[in-house]
């Protein structure tokens, strides 16, 4: 009889230890899962908030870069790919110096045209480099909707910035470059350089 | 008998409260675990979405050329906990298989082991641990191993390497690890220091075994030595570089007291200053530390060097007369050759554009070869010459020469390439001057490491 009621107590005391136990194991393993399921939580909620901080892409982004077609670029009313020494003395009128040079650099002659707003360099009929530093030469980019935007030295950079929205954010000493396409859509070395001064920019260089 | 069976009833009980109470204790075991042992299914299958969701497998996969690759799997099913400090860790071994259009195939690892390390459940981490693998017992502690531990960072990609001598960072070297900081030594203050290295894979193909080895310099760029095949059915093994991959290295530095004057009661410098790192000199033969090609826009990687490698606007190729490395402005640079000054230009500001034909800054150094040949090497687009230098001086391979910079044409364009551009003519002709270039470089403009 006294060992059947010590058996009772055993078990009633081993009892109300297994449910304790197992309740604290329980609320432990909540815990830890709770744990790991923010872990898992923030990763997507990271993802999430970098989806909805997606913008409208208004033009072709690559990397840190933006792209544009050789085809969608203007220079002074002449079409980019379509500038040569001859389009350029037939469209500038106040053209102030010719001159022909060796470069050391190209181990080549460079002429170098140039007027009141720019200057052109062209190796034969290549064209190597175009300076804007006034505003008497525009630059027209064609967005991806059709619509132009014109820039010339004295433009205020809010449309660069909204347009081509890469380029400006790793823009590097005030500079902020676009690289071409070739008609065929190969990413070429060429580049246009906007120079920003307070807010508008200060000269427009294309490089070749 | 009735009184024997309610004895035997209780009996029972009592074992499945013993039973259920050593159960709890096992899950309690795993939530908290101190030994290797295998990782709660749930746990598992979770990170194995946060993996899945976070497109690692991506970053596990290894390009060796255009055609093939090399995967590395984890194996989810064989992952087990470890434990390193206060940190928790779960380990999910990485095995690889080579693929390309033709075949795929198992690969050996000779002198390696890899891991995915999920650190706290939430970093995960590549393991890449070289050294002593115990064959019959590849799942290591690492509180036992002896070798290298590469640990990269599967998000940030920064890389941590730390040398184990039985369980232990070794001390001499400059990777710190959490357990060496914890020594007596006093601490004022430190940083982190990044720089770029890289690691060298080699493979070779054991055709009459149809095996496929794998070995990993994660230091160098060194071959295997043959031993590692030697238990093998091989008959002749040759090794061949698949692949480089650079790192981004980083190393917490630590600086020790800085010394007190006694003179002034104890003034001194200012306490928790470090003193200024030397600037560490590159190699003889490179022009600076951690030479490689910059890139001539986002997409020509091969764009810096000499040849036809430049793209015109109208998509056809344009010749390019010297090689440029990228040089982050005021990089201390160095001659590639021995030699004598023979031209500066030092008049350019910083920054400054002059036209689109401009070499900015430069200096012109000339070297008369063993053969009596006279070769001229240009460095352009500087900040700055060495103010000590002029023409008639004479500068070797550990005398700088000049600061990086950005002037002259490189003013503008090549937004994210800042470079010094280097060019040589031997006998007035122009030559690729990557053959006195110290590093090498593979036929897609990545460095192959040739430590002196």
């Amino acid at each position: 009889m006294l060992i059947s009621k010590i058996m009772k107590k055993t078990i009633l005391f081993l009892a109300i230890f297994f449910v304790i136990t197992t309740i604290y194991v329980l609320k432990a393993n909540n815990h830890s899962l709770a744990h790991l399921r923010e872990s898992v939580s923030n990763t997507f909620t990271k993802t999430k908030n970098e989806n909805k901080n997606n913008r409208l892409i208004e033009e072709e982004e690559y990397g840190d870069s933006n792209l544009i077609s050789v085809n969608n670029v203007s220079i002074g009313g002449i079409k980019l790919n379509e500038i040569t020494p001859n389009s350029v003395l037939s469209s500038f009128t106040n053209l102030r110096s010719q001159i022909t040079e060796y470069s050391e650099m190209y181990d080549a002659n460079v002429t170098v045209y140039t007027t009141d707003s720019g200057e052109y360099s062209f190796i034969g009929n290549k064209l190597l480099s175009i300076v804007i530093y006034d505003e008497g030469i525009t630059v027209e980019l064609k967005k991806l909707d059709g619509q132009i935007l014109r820039i010339t030295s004295g433009t205020e950079t809010d449309e660069l910035e909204t347009y081509y929205n890469n380029a400006f954010a790793s823009q590097i000493n005030n500079q902020m470059v676009i690289y071409l396409k070739s008609s065929s859509g190969i990413v070429t070395d060429a580049s246009i350089t906007f120079t920003m001064v307070s807010g508008s920019v200060n000269s427009i260089t294309l490089q070749n | 008998m009735k009184r024997n069976f309610i004895l035997l009833k209780m009996e029972l009980l009592v074992l499945l409260c013993i039973l259920g109470t050593l159960s709890s204790c096992q899950k309690d075991t795993l939530l908290k675990p101190t030994l290797p042992s295998s990782a709660s299914s749930f746990v598992i299958d979770s990170l194995k979405i946060v993996f899945d969701h976070s497109d690692f497998q991506k970053k596990l996969t290894t390009k060796t050329n255009e055609n093939s690759n090399i995967l590395w799997t984890p194996q989810w099913n064989n992952s087990f906990y470890n434990e390193d400090a206060n940190d928790e860790y779960i380990y999910v071994p990485l095995i690889p298989k080579y693929e390309d259009s033709k075949m795929s195939k198992s690969i050996k690892l000779v002198n390696q082991l890899q891991y995915l390390l999920i650190k706290n459940k939430t970093e995960f981490i590549k393991a890449t641990y070289t050294g002593l693998v115990n064959k019959s017992k590849p799942n290591f502690k690492i509180k036992e191993i002896t070798g290298t531990l590469v640990m990269n960072n599967l998000e940030n990609n920064n890389t941590f390497i730390y040398d184990y001598e039985k369980g232990l960072v070794k001390p001499n070297l400059n990777k710190v690890s959490k357990s060496s900081r914890k020594s007596n030594m006093t601490i004022m203050s430190g940083q982190l220091e990044c720089h770029t290295t890289l690691s060298c894979t080699f493979t070779a193909v054991c055709s009459n075994a149809n095996m496929v080895f794998f070995y990993s310099d994660m230091t160098g760029c060194n071959p295997p030595s043959s031993d590692y095949t030697a238990d093998s059915p091989c008959t002749q093994v040759i090794w061949s570089l698949a692949y480089t991959t650079p790192h981004q290295i980083c190393q917490w530095v630590e600086y020790p007291d800085p010394p007190t004057l006694p003179s002034d009661g104890g003034g001194g410098s200012d306490p928790g200053t470090p003193p200024i790192p030397s600037e560490p000199k590159p190699c003889p033969g490179d022009p600076i530390k951690n030479t490689t090609i910059a890139k001539s826009s986002p997409t020509n990687v091969n764009g810096g060097r000499y040849g036809n490698t430049r793209i015109n606007l109208d998509g056809t190729t344009r010749f390019h007369g010297g090689v440029d490395i990228y040089a982050q402005p005021n990089t201390p640079l160095y001659p590639i050759l021995n030699g004598t000054v023979v031209r500066i230009v030092n008049n350019i500001a910083p920054g400054q554009y002059v036209n689109s034909r401009s070499f900015g800054n430069l200096i012109e150094i000339e070297t008369t070869l063993s053969t009596g040949e006279k070769v001229r090497t240009l460095y352009a687009h500087l900040n700055s010459i060495t103010g000590s230098l002029q023409v008639g001086s004479n500068v070797s391979a550990d005398i700088n020469i000049g600061l990086t910079g950005r002037t002259g044409n490189a003013a503008r364009g090549y937004g994210g390439s800042p470079h010094v551009h280097i060019q040589t003519k031997v006998n007035n002709t122009s030559v690729n001057p990557e053959q006195f270039i110290r590093t090498k470089f593979s036929s897609n403009g990545t460095p192959i490491v040739n430590p002196c």
